[in-house]
């Protein structure tokens, strides 16, 4: 890998800490994007970029840090950075900061963790990539005129190498690519917008039969989507009995627990306790499980943490009951968990912080499903429910459909995610137009009751946490049932 | 600027030898700075750790024969291995017929973006971000505020935008942000070209504290049905951008992507209040927003795009200023004036007014919501209640409306801000536990 070629920069650093009796971690990185924008069927813009640096992050002996990064990797500029980051450390001591000694614990490795790409960027000309993406766009475009669509396809090749001054040497890459429609509906009186999208590591998403048909399909259901929300009313807010499907669950997983599960924030976090995290709480059914942890090829593979350390898989929740933090290793031993390897940063500028990476909710029991979930209708969700009992035929039960984002207060509780659309189900199911789903992170477990479905967890994001952005991604079940609850809302009129 | 120039040479030397490169464009930003924090009241802790950051960054654009054109970052090694960079940006271009060539801008204008005191602090002279974070500790842990957080960050930064038609501006700019936060529930930030005075300091600390202090007493009220919302300038700023600002951007509304068409723009459809108008400064010294001009060439300055109400302009690239035949406009960098011809009040006696309302001061799922609908839902977790003209306490709840319609209606009021770029703003509104 490229990040490999830096053998005389380690070196460097290695000396100069060394010399100056201080432990480091050096972060180096090397990236490469391309994105291709198509407009309603047009090239908008292809643009590639190179991303190339390193951040050094420096210790004295009592635990005060500096940082100092750069976007250039030579044996000048780390000393630069060197000298940098241990003026700061100093300065962090002298202004009564922070010590932290956790990081001596750690033991030393040498790891080397490669995915190989089975179709790298070159597999196809770009005439051809730009040929294909703008089929894509102009089976929506045909659709319907009142349709406008931008699709984007993004291919990152990122490597990785981290250096510990304990002889850890760490290097693993993580690409991946992803393929993004953006579909507006406009008629005179209103405007909606839908999104469909799918991820993977390469350019497979274009070239294999499987994903293209896969993007096919969610993009037509985006689109109708948006054509049918121009004529949509709009709901009365309040507490329903809910199915939400695989992309919001995702949400409901990352939102209303993972943040509040990272250890870096215990100590305001609502599953945290005089800063020690509350393992052993009952928050959920006893078929309900949250999991966390790195799968090989997801948008979200981070095999290695930022302190390069390998990442666990880790069952936050393991059947109804509070288990395990996503815990970081300055953090872990004070939130009283075991160390789990969760540091992740957005590029070497930036400083390690407890994240998620794949987060799936995990249910015993689901109710099979035949069908691809792209191929479901309400219709077929409203049968498959009355038929498992899961509501009565003249239930008032909303689903929501398609993930838009969410948001989370830990320190209160309080979370909140969009959907694209709700339907009321029934034999001939009503489109409402989209509302916020908010509620209590720890009421909103316990009602979650049933699931239905395979797992399915391509639900992808980038997720934004204390300045830095990382791409997640995770899901559920096809659907999950939600109980009505009085601190769970949906918004409306 | 030696490795602009440098890279404009090796362009030159190219573009004589290969004639179907006909026009280049640069823009490289070089800047190094300083970032430390305060986290959970310990300040340099392993998540906030004093940091020193360099960076070389930019964007170059090339304009081939056949309406071909590369777009792509550039770094810093892109003239020590200019011939590989060369190959790729060949290899990545794309025609576009609707491509745009150089612009010829008459004169660039001049903007002081740049604070020597910044500089020294980089240069580790002056341990001032040191003495403001300690400065925000002490005074808000004296408000009583139990968990503190904040950050500091200052750049110094120089630009350099090029192009093979001899266009050359070069400028420095010194950007500072700081913020506060307190018990998880409530921050204010500050964002200029300059280090602050020791009154916005003051004022951003205590407001923090006095805020964060008011959201501390629960109301004990359950509330729903049509209430007064009440935004303070941040709020309805983030709405702005959210809903309004969006929405004005020439390659949403040209591709129907936007809730506003081209012809609304060309005939002036209404669609703010009469006397509101949406501008855009970007010559004002040391601000955030402003720069003397956009990485095309297009000068900085004033633009009007929303005036008496009105649509004026979309905001528009070359590229989109050709398609939607009018002139490019600066481009909003993370500043905008929305102005009223009335006379409103004072925040305070917009307070006093209100019969029943919230005043909201933090919004969980903003970015969430459809930009071209204009509708809004979401969760207000950190609201204040007020009735009969008296702050209550503490209230949450879910709020849903159409922001665009309320910038229409008469009822909406707006309420000036001492130190602020926009009034606060009111309307009714739906609202659910």
């Amino acid at each position: 890998m490229r990040v490999e070629q830096y053998n005389q920069v380690v070196d460097e650093a290695k000396k100069i800490g060394l010399a100056k009796g201080l432990y480091f971690i050096l972060r180096l990185q090397s990236r490469k994007d391309l994105g291709v924008h198509i407009n309603n069927g047009k090239t908008e813009e292809i643009s590639s970029g190179n991303l190339e640096g390193m951040g050094l992050q420096v210790f004295t002996p009592e635990g005060f840090m500096g940082f100092a990064a750069a976007d250039q990797i030579n044996q000048q500029v780390v000393c630069d950075l060197f000298d940098k980051a241990a003026f700061l450390a100093q300065q962090s001591q002298s202004f009564q900061g922070e010590p932290n000694v956790e990081i001596f614990k750690l033991k030393a490795h040498q790891t080397r963790k490669e995915i190989k790409l089975e179709h790298p960027y070159g597999t196809l000309s770009l005439v051809e990539i730009e040929n294909r993406l703008k089929g894509l766009n102009n089976e929506l475009l045909v659709m319907d005129p009142r349709l406008s669509v931008r699709t984007l396809l993004r291919l990152t090749d990122e490597e990785w190498r981290i250096i510990r001054s304990d002889g850890t040497d760490v290097v693993f890459n993580t690409p991946r690519s992803m393929l993004y429609h953006s579909i507006t509906a406009k008629s005179d009186e209103d405007t909606a917008t839908t999104f469909a999208n799918l991820p993977g590591t390469d350019l497979g998403l274009l070239i294999e039969n499987e994903p293209v048909r896969k993007i096919q399909e969610r993009a037509k259901k985006a689109a109708k989507l948006g054509l049918d929300l121009l004529s949509a009313p709009k709901l009365a807010g309040g507490h329903y009995k809910l199915v939400i499907d695989y992309g919001l669950a995702k949400g409901l997983a990352h939102e209303a627990f993972g943040h509040a599960a990272e250890t870096d924030s215990i100590e305001s976090s609502i599953l945290g306790e005089n800063g020690r995290f509350k393992t052993g709480m009952l928050v959920a059914d006893s078929n309900l499980s949250i999991i966390d942890g790195p799968l090989e090829g997801d948008y979200a593979y981070q095999p290695i943490s930022a302190v390069g350390e390998e990442r666990q898989t880790v069952k936050i929740v393991d059947h109804g009951k509070l288990n395990a933090g996503l815990s970081d290793i300055f953090s872990a031993a004070r939130a009283g968990v075991p160390y789990t390897g969760a540091e992740r940063i957005e590029n070497f500028f930036h400083l390690p912080i407890a994240r998620m990476s794949n987060i799936r909710i995990e249910m015993d029991n689901a109710i099979p499903m035949n069908q691809e979930f792209e191929l479901v209708t309400p219709q077929d969700l409203y049968h498959i429910l009355v038929e498992n009992h899961l509501m009565q035929a003249d239930e008032n039960v909303l689903y929501l459909a398609g993930f838009q984002g969410g948001q989370v207060n830990p320190a209160f509780g309080d979370f909140v995610f969009h959907c694209s659309g709700i339907y009321q189900l029934c034999p001939e199911p009503v489109l409402y137009k989209p509302a916020i789903f908010s509620g209590k992170i720890l009421s909103v477990l316990r009602s979650v009751k049933a699931a239905i479905g395979r797992l399915q967890i391509d639900a992808i994001g980038t997720c934004g946490k204390m300045g830095q952005g990382v791409p997640s991604c995770g899901g559920s079940h096809y659907f999950l049932v939600i109980d009505q609850n009085p601190e769970v809302t949906i918004g409306g009129k | 600027m030696e490795l602009a120039t440098g890279l404009a040479e090796r362009l030159n030397d190219y573009a004589r030898g290969h004639q179907d490169l006909i026009d280049w464009r640069i823009d490289f930003y070089e800047t190094r700075g300083f970032e430390a924090g305060i986290k959970n009241n310990r300040i340099g802790g392993p998540y906030s750790a004093p940091g020193y950051k360099r960076s070389i960054s930019g964007e170059i654009y090339l304009i081939w024969a056949g309406q071909k054109f590369t777009s792509a970052k550039l770094d810093s090694r892109v003239v020590d291995d200019f011939a590989e960079y060369m190959d790729i940006w060949r290899a990545t271009a794309y025609h576009d017929p609707d491509g745009v060539g150089l612009y010829k801008p008459e004169s660039i204008p001049e903007v002081d973006l740049s604070d020597e005191r910044v500089k020294k602090i980089i240069d580790h002279q002056d341990p001032l971000p040191f003495r403001l974070l300690e400065q925000g500790l002490q005074q808000l842990s004296n408000q009583g505020i139990k968990k503190i957080d904040g950050k500091v960050r200052c750049y110094d930064g120089s630009r350099v935008i090029m192009n093979s038609d001899g266009l050359q501006v070069a400028y420095s700019q010194t950007p500072v942000d700081f913020f506060f936060e307190a018990n998880d529930c409530y921050g204010e930030s500050y964002g200029e070209k300059r280090w602050p005075s020791e009154t916005e300091i003051k004022r951003i600390i205590n407001n923090t504290g006095s805020i964060a202090s008011l959201l501390a007493k629960d109301s004990g009220r359950k509330i729903s049905g049509q209430m007064q919302l009440l935004f303070p300038p941040g709020i309805f700023e983030s709405f702005l951008g959210q809903f309004l600002l969006t929405n004005l951007y020439g390659s949403l509304v040209v591709n129907r992507q936007s809730c506003f068409t081209l012809n609304d723009f060309t005939e002036g459809r209404q669609v703010l209040r009469e006397d509101l108008s949406l501008e855009v400064n970007t010559l004002l010294p040391h601000r955030a927003m402003s720069y003397p001009c956009t990485s095309e060439g297009v000068p900085g300055g004033i633009i009007h795009l929303i005036d008496k109400g009105k649509l004026k302009t979309p905001i528009l690239s070359l590229k989109y200023a050709k398609k939607a035949g009018l002139a490019p406009t600066p481009i909003p960098s993370g500043g905008f004036f929305l102005k009223s011809s009335r006379p409103i009040d004072p925040w305070e006696k917009l307070i006093q007014q209100t019969e029943y309302g919230m005043i909201i001061y933090s919004i969980l799922g903003l970015h969430t919501q459809d930009t071209s609908s204009g509708h809004f839902s979401l969760t207000a977790d950190q609201c204040l209640l007020v009735e009969r003209g008296e702050i209550v306490g503490k209230v949450k709840a879910v709020i849903n409306g159409d922001f665009l319609k309320a910038l229409l209606q008469e009822e909406s009021r707006l309420a000036f801000f001492e130190g602020e770029d926009n009034p606060g703003f009111a309307f009714r509104a739906s609202v659910s536990e």
